[in-house]
Parts: C-alpha cells; sequence; structure tokens
C-alpha cells in the first residue's frame, strides 16, 4: 500500500516537472509604412508560427503557405500603422505574416527580396518593437 | 487543491450543522456564542473595473464563490474566500487558438466587522488579502500559461437571515481587487498594463451559520 502511494506521489512528481508552464507575456509590435514613408492603414497582420526559423532559410526556400502555422492571433493597423500582439514566451517559431489577398510584402532590409512573412528571430526578449516596417506590393 | 477545498468544505458546514443543532435546543440568541462560524454558497459575477490585461484579453464570466467566517464575537473575525470563473479569449492580439480554455481562481483571506443594520438585515465590511491564478490551458506544444496575480481586497458584503435565529441567510456581496504583484515577466513598458489589474466579484446565494 505504501509502495502504491509512493509510485503515485513520484509520477505526480515527474508529471508536474515536465509539464511546460510560462509566465511570460512578451509583446509584438510594429509600425507599417509604405515606401514613401505612410503609415498604412486597416492591413490585417497575423501572428503565425512557422518551420523556417531564420531569414537565410526564407531566402533559400522561398515561401510557401505549407510553412505557416496559423494560431489565430492577428491585429489590424490603426491610422498611424500601428499593429501589437501578445504571446507567451513559447517554443514555437514564430513569425509575422500578411495575407496574400492583401496584395502586400514585407520588404526585406538585409535581403533583396520581399515575402508576405517576416521571421521573428528573437522571440526570447520580452519586448520585441520592429518600429517601422515598408511593405510593398506584391507581384 | 479541489480535493481539498471540497473537504474544508464540508467539515465547515457539518460543525456549523452541530452547532445549529444545539443552538435550537437551547433557543440562544447567536449573540450568546462566543464562537460564530458561517459558510456561504453563492453563484459569482466576474467584472473588470479597468482597461488592463484581463478586461481586454478575456470576456468574463459567471462563476462561483464560497466563503466561510469565523468570528471571534459576534460581528468580528476572519475569513476565507474561494471563486473560480471559466474564461474565454476576447481579443484576437492575445495569445490565440493554441489556448482554447483559461480558469481563473483566486484565494482570499480577510477580516471582516459586521453591523445589524434592521431586524434581520447585516451589513458586513471586510479588508483582505488575495491570490489569484488565471490558467491557460495550452495545446501540447505550447504548455500551460498559468499567472498569478496577488494584492488587496475589500468589500461589501449584505445578509438578509430567514429567522431571528439567524441560522440561514440569503447573501449578496461585492468584492473589489486590487492586483499590486509583478509576477508575470513582460516588458518594462507593459508592466502595469499586464499587472495591475483592478476587478469584482459580485456573489449571490445562501449562508449557513450557528
Amino acid at each position: 500500500m505504501k509502495r502504491t502511494m509512493l509510485s503515485i506521489i513520484l509520477i505526480l512528481i515527474i508529471f508536474g516537472c515536465t509539464a511546460v508552464e510560462d509566465n511570460t507575456v512578451i509583446t509584438i509590435k510594429g509600425v507599417l509604412i509604405d515606401r514613401e514613408l505612410n503609415p498604412i492603414q486597416d492591413i490585417k497582420i497575423e501572428l503565425v508560427s512557422s518551420d523556417i526559423n531564420s531569414s537565410q532559410e526564407l531566402q533559400n526556400f522561398g515561401f510557401n503557405l505549407s510553412h505557416i502555422n496559423r494560431i489565430d492571433v492577428f491585429d489590424v493597423s490603426n491610422e498611424r500603422g500601428e499593429f501589437k500582439f501578445f504571446f507567451p514566451r513559447s517554443s514555437l517559431n514564430l513569425a509575422l505574416f500578411i495575407d496574400l489577398d492583401q496584395g502586400l510584402n514585407f520588404q526585406s532590409t538585409e535581403l533583396d527580396e520581399n515575402f508576405p512573412i517576416l521571421i521573428v528571430e528573437d522571440s526570447n526578449s520580452l519586448d520585441l518593437d520592429f518600429e517601422d516596417l515598408i511593405l510593398i506590393p506584391s507581384e | 487543491m479541489k480535493n481539498f477545498t471540497i473537504s474544508v468544505f464540508i467539515i465547515w458546514y457539518s460543525f456549523s450543522y452541530s452547532q445549529s443543532i444545539e443552538k435550537d435546543s437551547l433557543t440562544q440568541r447567536r449573540i450568546d456564542n462566543p464562537l460564530a462560524v458561517q459558510v456561504g454558497f453563492q453563484g459569482s459575477i466576474f467584472t473588470s473595473l479597468d482597461d488592463n490585461f484581463i478586461s481586454q484579453a478575456y470576456s468574463q464570466d459567471i462563476g462561483f464563490n464560497l466563503a466561510a467566517r469565523f468570528g471571534i464575537k459576534e460581528f468580528i473575525g476572519i475569513g476565507l474566500n474561494y471563486n473560480r470563473y471559466e474564461f474565454k479569449l476576447d481579443d484576437s492580439r492575445f495569445f490565440g487558438s493554441n489556448f482554447p480554455t483559461s480558469r481563473f481562481h483566486s484565494f482570499m483571506i480577510f477580516a471582516y466587522y459586521q453591523q445589524p443594520i434592521y431586524k434581520n438585515l447585516t451589513a458586513e465590511l471586510k479588508f483582505g488579502l488575495f491570490d489569484s491564478t488565471i490558467k491557460n490551458r495550452g495545446t501540447l506544444k505550447t504548455g500551460n500559461l498559468k499567472y498569478n496575480l496577488s494584492g488587496v481586497v475589500t468589500g461589501l458584503n449584505m445578509v438578509c437571515y430567514l429567522s431571528d435565529k439567524k441560522v440561514i441567510g440569503i447573501s449578496f456581496g461585492a468584492n473589489v481587487h486590487f492586483s499590486l504583484s509583478e509576477t508575470i515577466e513582460t516588458a518594462p513598458a507593459e508592466q502595469n498594463f499586464i499587472n495591475k489589474n483592478i476587478f469584482s466579484t459580485l456573489n449571490l446565494g445562501i449562508v449557513i451559520g450557528n
């Protein structure tokens, strides 16, 4: 009887310890602007989880809708072009995504290409401010 | 924790029940008994009173409230309180579908002062401390989000006893919780928005005591 109780307690402790729990709320925000630096209003911007976890991979393999997993976190940019999400510091690879039918892509400043997805490479930070994100019409 | 709460509830209830029988047989007034024990079971409504994290992220709901009071005399004492609600995410900017359900529960310990107002109507003023948890159940990949909030609470409770013996009464109360903790890790700019919340619980139900 004692042994059974002990085993149950041990199992509970082990399960208790392995349960992933997170008490963080990270902020992911930015401002959507066009090439003339004017804010872009009313653009639905989503937070997604992605298979791709670096801009380099995105450049090498290109973008495909199957790379993203929608998690239903989104905002619509306000009159100043601002958006903001709140998410835990989770084990997911996060990315920003603009739906293809809005006809816009993120212009990468480092890469000479543009994609509807922008990889979040530092989701360990508590405050991710993308500041100005330039959007250009997608071809 | 659930089992613990239920056991405590049953013990208090049985204690108060046995006290009631004794009192009935002697037809004493409640004030003659130096130790007053009372338990309450109430339906409860949660309402945010500010425009911070809880009010923006969640749609608030009804739940229940359990209370126990131990009076040192008739009119003063200490009490324990437990509230529980099921929350739903209500804003697309927060957490999303990876966290389909949330539960809010809160423990509170308080000191109270009771004042008879009119015949069987009693008003109670209380001050105390609370410790709350919002548990967002996540998918396996993301795990759970557990947010703790703690702070001070104050409240007013009215009890209308159904007889002069003051054994059973109908209780209506409102508690206001001021969350003061900084236990949720977040960006410095969002610290107050996330951690500092003001909310109230409105409770309506019955109380049983000796």
